[in-house]
């Protein structure tokens, strides 16, 4: 039983990663543009398309598989959404509060625009992204088999976890960025460029989600519906760690994989959207407790 | 353009009413299920746009509680074979019930955290629904209350209940109770120093909200004899969203107009193409940037710069 638990916290953390890579961008726009990006999972469908597509062309090669997915997917969604960032501080105006609402109906009107791009592009087929051979096979953990997809999945929110934490916390850069998120206005006055940072952020996070779109393209099929589910699944997380702050969105991302993991371990047979519920539940029990969200108001 | 006269008003009141009232012998049974289904949006506007217009928030999964009237009609009927009287009163309640629980969790909190958690607990509705085969599921429910040759009457009862949800809430906007709601929202503050009870009143507000979109979702299943998890989810919210947004939110015309407007061109729209979604999200977009008063709001404007 042990055993099977440790499993189920890997699959969870696996689930984490995806969670992670999405809501992070979210989380951290919104604390600097007081932005809520509703279009944020658009990025990620459009990755895992862009990511499809490109193999078609470029050849199912074993190299350009590892780079569809590493780099040219996300780095084509990063152009959307430095587009994305240009259309959104355009249209923004009045205070901050105005803004963060106004943006989220804003933001709805562009994903339902872009909707209807993919379906026009891709039509209404799923589509699946092939795994590079290194993430196909099994790996024994405590005599049972564990897919390597999860354990690149562990990888990679292992890696970036703390390389970003490093770079949010420990670098110049990265106090430049909380002091934003802090004040846009102390922050400007103090000679920092504050448009400049807010790009480079909203390319950052648009990065993040175009990993988390052509990794999650492997395993869950993409079509031009992707994002609905996974917007709501990002805007959860980041509410649960509080909006705003990059260490709740990986928090958050933690809880919801994990608690998700073992809701569906030990009551999957109630249904299939035992995850969800799951999800939902603890996001009514965090607000009760915390309405802010758990770090709410702090970075 | 502006009518003067008060008989000529009276005339042409008069003139609409027999309209409205001789208009199904008219009409084929096609248009008429899409003129049942514009008053019930309407319905669906006003409700939405008295927390969004009202009390100043975006209740973002409002739509929920559109899509639970319509489910908590079904459901006792198809599983306890409940006499549809009585399911009718259940549709209507339920929708009320959950109402008061979401708003005691989230009224305390304001703007975006108060859209995004009324999505979330929207949503939930939306996933409970889908997940279990005792409620559909995918599929959704299916349940034939009345036939394709009741809508001449079903016409008659739907317009009388909207014409009278529409009347109450009027009503209740323009009470000393809907006067203190639009005070917490001009500035909260204030109203809690001159002894305004602020969650109570905007927890009520929230309440009668839902109240009336689980009277139009249990009209709106009848109507199309179907429910499906989407018309809890938040694109159901999508129509009545922009028809608020054009007409103007705040004032309490302003979403009846702006649906009848834009709820025409949408369903010329989508009859004759499926890329609809853009058409709505472009709208969306073009008013919240452009256009952010609406309609009334303009011509509100425009009467201010004239006096």
């Amino acid at each position: 039983m042990l055993e099977e638990l440790i499993i189920q916290a890997l699959y969870g953390l696996s689930k984490a990663a995806l969670l992670f890579l999405i809501a992070c961008g979210l989380s951290v726009i919104f604390g600097m543009l007081n932005v809520a990006n509703f279009a944020h999972g658009t990025l990620y469908m459009l990755s895992g398309f862009f990511a499809i597509s490109l193999i078609r062309i470029l050849g199912y090669s074993e190299v350009n598989l590892w780079m569809m997915l590493l780099a040219l997917g996300p780095l084509c969604v990063t152009f959307v959404g430095i587009a994305f960032k240009y259309i959104l501080t355009a249209s923004a105006r009045g205070s901050p509060e105005i803004i963060a609402v106004n943006s989220l109906i804003f933001t709805i009107g562009l994903a339902m625009i872009f909707n209807d791009v993919a379906l026009a592009i891709w039509g209404a087929d799923v589509y699946s992204y092939p795994k590079p051979s290194l993430l196909k096979g099994f790996i024994l953990i405590l005599g049972r088999m564990f897919p390597n997809y999860d354990v690149f999945n562990i990888v990679i929110i292992v890696v970036l976890g703390s390389i970003l934490t490093f770079l949010f916390f420990k670098t110049k850069t990265g106090t430049v960025v909380r002091a934003m998120a802090f004040d846009e206005r102390t922050a400007s006055a103090m000679g920092i460029d504050t448009r400049y940072v807010s790009l480079i952020m909203f390319m950052l996070g648009s990065f993040l989600a175009g990993l988390g779109g052509a990794i999650g393209a492997m395993v869950g099929e993409v079509n031009f519906v992707t994002w609905e589910k996974v917007i709501l699944e990002a805007f959860v997380v980041a509410v649960i760690g509080g909006l705003g702050s990059f260490r709740g969105a990986l928090i958050g991302a933690l809880i919801i994989g994990l608690t998700e993991s073992y809701a569906i371990f030990f009551f999957s047979r109630l249904g299939p959207g035992v995850g969800w519920i799951t999800m939902f539940i603890v996001l009514a029990v965090v607000l009760l407790i915390r309405p802010q969200g758990i770090f709410g108001g702090r970075f | 353009m502006e009518i003067k006269n008060k008989s000529l008003k009276l005339l042409t009141f008069i003139i609409i009413t027999i309209a409205v009232l001789i208009l199904p012998h008219f009409i084929s049974t096609y248009i008429l299920i899409h003129i049942i289904d514009t008053l019930l949006i309407i319905l669906f506007a006003v409700s939405f746009n008295l927390v969004y217009g009202y009390m100043g928030e975006l209740p973002f999964g409002h739509a929920a509680f559109f899509g639970l009237g319509a489910y908590a009609l079904f459901l006792p009927v198809i599983w306890a074979k409940v006499n549809l009287a009585y399911a009718i009163l259940i549709g209507i309640c339920v929708p009320a019930l959950y109402g008061a629980l979401v708003a005691s969790l989230i009224v305390r909190l304001s703007k975006i955290y108060f859209s995004l958690c009324s999505l979330a607990f929207g949503e939930f509705i939306a996933i409970l629904l889908w997940s279990f085969r005792e409620t559909g599921g995918d599929v959704g429910l299916h349940l034939r209350v009345i036939g394709i040759h009741d809508m001449i009457p079903f016409y008659y009862i739907v317009l009388a209940v909207t014409v009278v949800s529409l009347i109450i809430l009027y009503r209740i906007v323009n009470s000393p109770f809907g006067l203190a709601v639009q005070a917490i929202r001009d500035n909260a503050s204030r109203a809690k120093s001159i002894g305004i009870n602020v969650g109570r009143y905007k927890k009520l507000l929230f309440i009668i909200s839902t109240f009336f979109l689980g009277v139009g979702g249990v009209l709106y299943g009848i109507l199309f004899s179907v429910v499906h998890p989407r018309y809890c989810s938040w694109l159901m919210l999508l129509n009545p969203l922009a028809g608020t947004l054009l007409g103007g939110a705040g004032s309490f015309i302003g979403p009846i107009i702006g649906t009848l407007i834009y709820y025409n061109i949408y369903w010329i729209v989508s009859e004759n193409t499926i890329f609809w979604h853009s058409f709505t999200g472009a709208l969306i977009i073009g008013l919240i940037t452009f256009f952010p008063q609406g309609i009334m709001g303009y011509f509100e404007a425009r009467r201010k710069a004239r006096s």
